[in-house]
């Protein structure tokens, strides 16, 4: 069977190797648990994440607020759908959509020579300064979101749940 | 083309989370009255020069020309190299303990003003906090903060 990854077929049957569909869902996880505790990290005080924010010199003020108060329940959810396996292509999408947008700032606000902290696991000033430490890291973030998006049935989550169910038997 | 169809529905996912975050984000910011939702000036009934109170912009003024009141940014270092007003030390909240040094050649009763950006930043009212449990006496905040500074064009240093 001609195996491409693009499709929903060749997704069947590449989980069909043994082994890469636990894999995938490591992947899945792993996605999860990292956004996860971005999340959280950066909740409970908008204004401090604001703040940061608006140390990149991009955004400032409202907008920057605004920001700051969608942005790490955005980085929660999609963590939870992850990890649970719930718009599991949604949540990678976004992740994608995320880490490139943070790789974008950081290296932006690295070419003006900014020493910011990065506000990515942290609020604290001090901390995660950013640097080619941290694209590194939002690159493989985004090589691991990249697989996730690409094979997004993997076992162990909601929506293969559903599926088997609706596959097995379909409602009488 | 199950391709642009599976993109389609993920583009509908991400919205819906996007959209859900939203809700909850300003749910939260409402209720715990931060962020967004934080008063703007906490307490304007008290706008005169009692140490621990909010001045406005006429106030800060009139005590930057006296010249024996000390303004004390509380911003990033970053920030502050980038332009603070005339005269001020920089003390970043979180480098407090390192900062507060370079007030020891300062009496306790020395009247300090602190600020941040403005409005929207808190650093300015932790910063007077702060100092005051660090015992100095007369610390005001200048809560409009740099943004108003900056919009009534007074004296900066870059």
């Amino acid at each position: 069977m001609v195996v491409s990854p693009s499709t929903g077929e060749a997704m069947k049957s590449s989980a069909q190797v043994k082994g890469l569909p636990l894999l995938f869902t490591a992947a899945r996880v792993l996605l999860g648990v990292v956004f996860i505790i971005a999340g959280t990290a950066k909740i409970a005080d908008p204004s401090a994440f604001a703040a940061t924010i608006a140390n990149y010199g991009i955004l400032s003020g409202m907008p920057a607020l605004v920001v700051a108060t969608i942005l790490p329940w955005g980085e929660l959810l999609c963590g939870v759908g992850l990890v649970v396996g719930l718009f599991v292509r949604g949540s990678a999408l976004l992740t994608i959509l995320f880490l490139s947008i943070f790789t974008i700032v950081a290296l932006y606000a690295m070419m003006r020579g900014l020493d910011i902290s990065c506000g990515c696991f942290t609020l604290d000033p001090l901390a995660e300064r950013i640097g080619w430490k941290k694209i590194l890291e939002n690159l493989a973030l985004l090589g691991v979101s990249i697989v996730v998006y690409r094979f997004p049935r993997t076992p162990l989550s909601i929506e293969q749940y559903f599926r088997n169910r609706l596959k097995s038997g379909p409602e009488s | 083309m199950p391709q642009t169809h599976t993109f389609k529905s993920a583009l509908i996912e991400a919205g819906f989370i996007l959209l859900f975050a939203s809700f909850l984000g300003f749910l939260y910011s409402g209720f715990s009255a931060k962020g967004l939702f934080l008063p703007s000036r906490p307490d304007k009934s008290t706008s005169e020069t009692v140490p621990g109170k909010f001045l406005s912009f006429d106030e800060a003024l009139a005590l930057h020309e006296n010249r024996k009141v000390l303004f004390v940014d509380a911003r990033h270092h970053y920030d502050f190299s980038l332009g603070h007003i005339e005269g001020a030390l920089n003390i970043p909240l979180r480098d407090f303990d390192s900062g507060v040094t370079q007030l020891s050649g300062f009496a306790k009763s020395t009247m300090i003003v602190t600020y941040c950006d403005g409005s929207e930043c808190n650093s300015s009212v932790g910063l007077a906090a702060k100092l005051d449990s660090a015992g100095y006496t007369k610390v005001h905040i200048f809560f409009g903060g740099w943004n108003e500074w900056l919009s009534h064009h007074q004296p900066v240093k870059q």
